[in-house]
């Protein structure tokens, strides 16, 4: 799991284009939106497609994706749980 | 009758506001990207949203920050009452070509949507409105060559209109190794020092100097 | 006036169409993309090469679909108007495109991808600079005296029938085809998909339950003519333009602000313009995307315009599809028409209110009503808001 962590930490810093973001200043368990990160709506889809082209994981609905997307360690959940069941 | 109170030019690895080159990138041969990151620092700003940008974007948002940092009374400008008017060649094709390449082909096909956002050259009207508040008219206008007789008489008629009292009027072009953007702050204010008069014949001149 | 649409290769087709509120939005076609089946579009019923033949035009390669279809709108309305009749006039064009070439650079990319070592056809790239929609269809009619294009997202064709009113104004020319073309494209298509705003359904503006956009295709034009030229000409305007105005939302790039202040900007601008009050308003055709934010914003700007007395509106995107930089020349005609034959076409899918608003837009479909003035809006990505009036003369 904290692997998985960390390497989200890298993809999102690197999709996302978070200049001057190292993965250390993400705090896994605070809230992703709304943090000192400055992401927006675009961000969110942004980690959408991120989460399909990586992990092949599809986010059926607004109301998953507002838990799934809480924060590093919720996405990582989603992963861990989903991954090997192919696309859910 | 409008002048040009103060403008900002982008040219290669340059920046010039107001006649004086205030940045010179050391390296000429440096991508857009490591040239507007370097020019983002050397202005000492802090907006995270800047690395979102496309490279159209950034051109025209360091030139409006160096731009506005010129006009002493932008704080005091009415924003509703300040318009933006910007024209190009390739409209936002660099932008095009990269969220293509996310479209391209059926089975990879993971279309970005923060890409997406700026396939459109009016976006970077946008961010400009966005980041100094300003919620005046504006338009953003293809043209093959920098066109100064319509940029001019399109601002000149907003002006008479009396639909502004400023304006950010110019070019803003990214495409390829050609990067260029020269914004002119145009007010109604005669006698002001430095001012010239907002003619086709003096846009085409800042079009053309510095080159 | 000439329209080319999801509802009809030229006007009255369109105007038949409205009449019996019989939606162009269906399942795809003509687009080759992975979509087709699953999500709905308002696709001009016609292939490339059927819209060549219909236009007389052998060799197509160099021309985009959005040229295409910008030259059979352009020499309707060119025609409708009698342009030919006063060659004299100093006549230009101002045509809005976001989309321009793209479709014929996706098949130049697709075989260029295939096999780098070939390449493309070059051909097709000449299409790609936005601009060149523009002087296919200027070329097509002859108009030299200005060509000039706008591309300001979703509200370009608004902008562009603005800049056409201010050249008249201005004593620049005397008559100028305003208007804009678009396409649909898998590179727009896929665009809107990835940010979630459109519908596997058929769009429902202004409903609690709507949930995204149709995209859809178009290219429409009208004539502005000055009072000199009309006189001249002794013609009879259809309507005229009363107002116009635009504003940025300073928002966000995609988002409308909650409150729709760029909007609510825009439709005060517009009426100062006019010199006419909000009780002369007596119907507005909306944006009226059917996305969650589009309506909900541009609800709350409408609202806080008319405060109680909210003149009848209705979103004609639920016919049209959303056609972006054409949007805003398709809803001028439509409003134009409405106000010619006295008729209000109404909101197609509406069931329920959105909660926050409890607004409700015209249902059925009314006739012989004497309109005095109608409001058209169009907003677009960048936070660019456009707001006109057309007044009956």
């Amino acid at each position: 799991m904290e692997t998985l962590i960390t390497d989200l930490k890298t993809q999102i810093i690197e999709h996302l284009n978070l200049e001057g973001v190292s993965p250390g200043d993400i705090d896994a368990d605070e809230p992703l939106f709304g943090s000192e990160l400055g992401l927006d709506s675009i961000d969110a889809l942004e980690i959408i497609v991120m989460l399909e082209r990586i992990y092949g994981l599809k986010i059926k609905s607004q109301e998953e994706g507002k838990k799934v997307f809480y924060s590093v360690r919720t996405l990582a959940e989603f992963i861990s749980e989903n991954k090997g069941l192919g696309v859910v | 009758m409008p002048v040009i109170a103060h403008y900002s030019l982008i040219k290669d690895d340059a920046l010039v506001v107001d006649g004086r080159a205030t940045y010179r990138h050391e390296d000429k041969e440096a991508g857009v990207g490591a040239f507007a990151s370097a020019l983002y620092k050397h202005m000492e700003l802090s907006y995270l949203k800047f690395f979102k940008m496309d490279n159209l974007s950034k051109l025209g948002f360091l030139a409006a920050e160096a731009l506005l940092k010129a006009v002493p009374d932008f704080a005091d400008t009415p924003k509703d009452k300040t318009g933006l008017f910007l024209m190009n060649a390739h409209s936002s094709l660099d932008t095009d070509e990269r969220y293509y390449e996310t479209v391209a082909n059926d089975e990879n096909n993971f279309p970005s949507p923060a890409l997406f956002v700026y396939t459109l050259p009016n976006i970077v009207i946008g961010e400009i409105c966005i980041r100094h508040k300003i919620t005046g008219e504006h338009a953003f206008l293809l043209s093959e060559q920098p066109d100064a007789t319509l940029l001019c008489n399109y601002v000149r008629n907003v002006f008479d209109e009396n639909a502004v009292d400023a304006a950010i009027a110019g070019w803003v072009e990214y495409y390829g190794d050609k990067r260029h953007a020269l914004l002119m702050w145009v007010n109604r204010q005669p006698g002001q020092v430095g001012a010239t008069e907002f003619t086709p014949a003096t846009i085409q001149q800042l079009w053309t100097i510095h080159s | 006036m000439g329209m080319v649409s999801a509802i009809g290769f030229d006007v009255p087709q369109a105007l038949h169409a409205l009449r019996h509120c019989q939606t162009g939005i269906g399942p795809i076609r003509f687009l080759q993309t992975r979509h087709r089946g699953t999500l709905p579009a308002a696709e001009v019923k016609a292939s490339d090469y059927e819209l060549a033949t219909l236009l007389g035009l052998d060799d197509i390669r160099d021309y985009s679909r959005t040229a295409l279809l910008g030259i059979m709108a352009a020499r309707e309305a060119a025609a409708h108007a009698r342009l030919h009749e006063h060659p004299y006039l100093r006549t230009g064009i101002v045509s809005a495109t976001s989309v321009g070439g793209i479709d014929k650079s996706e098949v130049f990319f697709g075989e260029f991808l295939k096999d780098q070592a070939r390449g493309g056809d070059l051909h097709y790239m000449v299409s790609h600079d936005c601009g060149d929609s523009t002087e296919r269809i200027a070329d097509d009619l002859g108009i030299k005296d200005f060509v000039s294009t706008i591309s300001t997202a979703c509200s370009s064709a608004a902008n562009a029938i603005m800049l056409g009113a201010r050249l008249i104004k201005a004593g620049m020319l005397d008559r100028v085809l305003v208007g804009g073309s678009d396409a649909i494209t898998r590179y727009t298509l896929n665009g809107f998909n990835s940010l979630r705003i459109v519908d596997e359904n058929w769009c429902r503006p202004f409903d609690q339950n709507r949930n995204g956009l149709n995209l859809g295709e178009a290219a429409a034009y009208l004539v502005l003519e000055s009072a000199r030229a009309v006189e001249e000409s002794r013609k009879t305007p259809l309507a005229e333009l009363s107002g116009f105005g635009n504003a940025n939302d300073a928002y966000h790039q995609t988002a409308s602000s909650p409150d729709g202040a760029g909007a609510l900007r825009a439709m005060q601008l517009a009426l100062h313009q006019s010199g006419l009050t909000t009780s002369h308003i007596d119907y507005i055709n909306a944006h009226g995307t059917a996305t969650p934010n589009n309506d909900l914003s541009e609800g709350q700007a409408l609202k806080n315009l008319f405060k109680d007395y909210l003149p009848r509106f209705s979103s004609t995107k639920s016919y049209t599809g959303h056609t972006l930089a054409a949007a805003g020349s398709v809803e001028a005609v439509i409003s134009v028409l409405s106000l010619q034959h006295g008729i209000i076409i109404p909101n197609l899918n509406f069931k329920d209110p959105i909660a926050e608003l409890e607004i409700a837009p015209v249902v059925a479909f009314e006739e012989g009503i004497a309109l005095r003035s109608i409001l058209s809006n169009s907003f677009g990505f960048g936070g660019n808001c456009s707001a006109m009036i057309f007044s009956s003369c």
